[in-house]
């Protein structure tokens, strides 16, 4: 069975309630291609906010040169998407037919949605795809950014998963009774990098899967894969493993400032 | 070039066109169109629009009648088309198996259940449940998958995906055998969803003549659902058991327009680009093409986007190799769609016989291809190419080849 490794050489993060996320829905960061309409956002999910804001904390971070990426896969992986939207436009439906139907639900809330937003954000003319989608999504982004066809000819990928956590909970009226948080994570990897790099992504698939194993509580979330990275401004190192469903490892280390100069010397 | 051929050993299918291959293939060569009118009814507006419905398949063999019939109707394609795949390909319920992986192209199945739920008064939706199973899980555990699972989306694309995933793993050692394809179940809401955004035929009268891909007079798309999957299997794996195979997974390509979400690039690059990239995958030159099952839905932007990418990457070549969008009888079955249309390529490499465009009775001057109007025609066909495109920008190409 084979073993895969990538580098990871950025990394971003986003942690948004939903006032936060109205707020950044109005302007779109400043790497974003002129052509690009100023309220591409306006319609998006709140997954697909996060997304783009970690996505721009890995820019911004990390200087990265888009130009350099343009054939650069984007692989998506968010939990539960479109499900406040989803509940405006069905209760809608519900009360007032067929007409209240936003024409944007389909294409700004399904699972291709944050990749297909991003791919034109990063102009990137690289495969895009939505994987996941339910509490699997973690795992098979990663299974997904070392076994995603057509990919091949770049040297690296994107790869940007987001959950809300908590889920939204509503009433049958709409109306929120909980303030749900939205958290993203988005990994530039690279994998074939001969410099030393922040950090490394491993998956070594198991030949064998205990299928009593399978849970549908997967042992990593992206919130705690957000809280670990954002310990690096702190000086401390990210290092994260855990089982997938159906066998293998997957063990992400990112290392702390401190830690990169050092071994640098 | 990949270094280990991949077969397609199973086919399973629950179409508008009927939901055996034999079957749909006898409809898709006799210009079958599977569009009928379906009205919405609502208090406050009633929606007509022409669709191509699939019938709930029948209980699969060995399974509990009243356990299927509970399901939701996406779970019931997929898990007929799967069931059914799989004893073709001779990986019956019970019988020894090696490691098998699922790869399932599907996009908006997650609004589909919510509403499924809604209108039922359940409260999946507004609950936020962080562990309700996707269709994928569940398909798995249902069938008893020891492998990877999972979901990919590309929207109209997403059945490709699914099948070039399911090829890739196979190829990494991942797994042996993969089931793949592509599942959409519509609902009252998907439907007003695409008539709001103008993308849908309005033709309520005559409405098997609503699908019309390349001709001057169409007016948009008409919605259909259902699910195709595959078994595929490493060539080395099926010879040594003496498998059926269909075809060979020879191709892979894709690209992103990164232009629009919903509107597809007029640049034809993007689009030739993953076109051109499937067949150099396959080792195909253009002109070793047979057939190719286009991805035109049918609609005013969208078809002569795609004639232009053809242009681009057969150049003269282009003249001569038959063309046909089956679409026209089908409907677009949207995260389906790939996979019914490499159903479709299954045919042809079998019959050696090109399904037609119907309707196509008068080719709009941007869209200048060599078209299989009205009639399927007998055609030598070693090697089928199939385009499927989706919101997001996303193009993909699918070669497949006779297998040696």
């Amino acid at each position: 069975m084979p073993s895969f490794t990538a580098a990871i050489d950025a990394w971003g993060t986003a942690r948004l309630g939903l006032p936060a996320i109205a707020a950044l829905r109005k302007s779109l960061p400043a790497w974003v291609p002129e052509s690009i309409a100023g309220h591409f956002l306006k319609y998006a999910d709140e997954q697909t906010v996060a997304a783009v804001s970690a996505i721009d904390r890995a820019i911004q971070s990390h200087e990265i040169n888009l130009s350099q990426r343009c054939d650069w896969p984007i692989i998506a992986a968010p939990r539960f998407l479109g499900r406040i939207a989803g509940l405006v436009v069905i209760r809608g439906y519900d009360q007032r037919g067929p007409q209240s139907v936003s024409p944007h639900i389909i294409p700004q809330n399904s699972l291709h949605s944050i990749s297909g937003a991003l791919s034109i954000l990063l102009a990137s003319h690289g495969p895009n795809v939505g994987v996941g989608g339910g509490p699997e999504s973690l795992d098979d982004a990663i299974l997904a950014a070392f076994s995603l066809p057509g990919s091949s000819a770049a040297e690296g990928c994107w790869l940007v998963a987001t959950a809300w956590d908590p889920e939204p909970v509503a009433d049958r009226q709409g109306r929120f009774s909980n303030e749900p948080i939205c958290h993203a994570c988005a990994l530039s990897l690279r994998f074939a990098a001969r410099e030393l790099a922040g950090g490394e992504l491993h998956f070594r698939p198991a030949s064998t899967t205990r299928r009593e194993a399978r849970s549908l509580e997967p042992q990593m979330s992206v919130s705690r894969i957000v809280s670990q990275l954002e310990q690096l401004e702190a000086g401390e190192s990210c290092h994260l493993s855990w089982l997938l469903n159906w066998g293998g490892e997957v063990v992400l280390s990112v290392r702390a400032a401190g830690e990169r100069r050092r071994l640098a010397a | 070039m990949s270094s280990r051929s991949v077969w397609i050993t199973g086919v399973g299918a629950a179409t508008p066109l009927g939901r055996d291959f034999k079957t749909i293939g006898d409809q898709l060569l006799a210009g079958h169109s599977g569009a009928t009118l379906v009205s919405d009814s609502h208090p406050a507006h009633a929606q007509q629009l022409p669709a191509c419905l699939t019938p709930e398949p029948p209980t699969p063999p060995g399974w509990d009648d009243a356990t299927f019939r509970g399901l939701p109707r996406s779970d019931q394609f997929a898990l007929w088309s799967a069931v059914v795949a799989l004893e073709d390909a001779g990986w019956s319920a019970g019988a020894p198996r090696p490691r098998m992986g699922l790869a399932l192209g599907s996009g908006g199945e997650l609004l589909c259940r919510w509403e499924a739920d809604w209108n039922a008064g359940g409260s999946e939706m507004i609950e936020g449940r962080e562990q309700a199973p996707t269709l994928v899980w569940s398909l798995g555990e249902r069938l008893g998958i020891d492998g990877p699972t999972s979901t990919i989306a590309a929207a109209c694309a997403s059945g490709n995906y699914a099948i070039a995933q399911a090829r890739r793993w196979i190829e990494l050692g991942l797994v042996d055998v993969c089931l793949a394809g592509g599942v959409e179940a519509i609902s009252p809401m998907c439907r007003a969803n695409f008539n709001n955004l103008r993308a849908l035929s309005r033709r309520t009268v005559d409405v098997q003549r609503a699908s019309r891909p390349f001709d001057k007079d169409r007016d948009g798309f008409v919605t259909g659902e259902g699910a195709a999957m595959f078994v595929l299997e490493a060539a080395d794996h099926a010879r040594r058991r003496g498998a059926r195979a269909y075809a060979e997974v020879a191709g892979f390509g894709a690209s992103s327009d990164a232009f629009h979400m919903i509107i597809p690039s007029s640049d034809a690059v993007p689009a030739a680009s993953a076109i051109r990239s499937a067949l150099a995958d396959a080792g195909v030159e253009p002109q070793e093409v047979d057939y190719i099952n286009a991805h035109a839905t049918s609609t005013p932007v969208g078809d002569p986007g795609e004639t232009r990418a053809l242009h681009a990457v057969f150049g003269t070549h282009v003249k001569s190799v038959p063309v046909s969008s089956t679409k026209s009888m089908t409907g677009h079955l949207l995260s389906a769609a790939a996979a019914m249309e490499a159903l479709a390529c299954l045919v042809a490499l079998e019959r050696q016989a090109i399904p037609p465009t119907i309707n196509l009775d008068e080719p709009d001057p941007e869209c200048d291809l060599c078209h299989v109007p009205h009639h399927a025609i007998e055609r030598n066909v070693t090697i089928a190419l199939s385009n499927s495109f989706g919101f997001g920008g996303s193009n993909t190409t699918l070669v497949l080849r006779k297998a040696a």
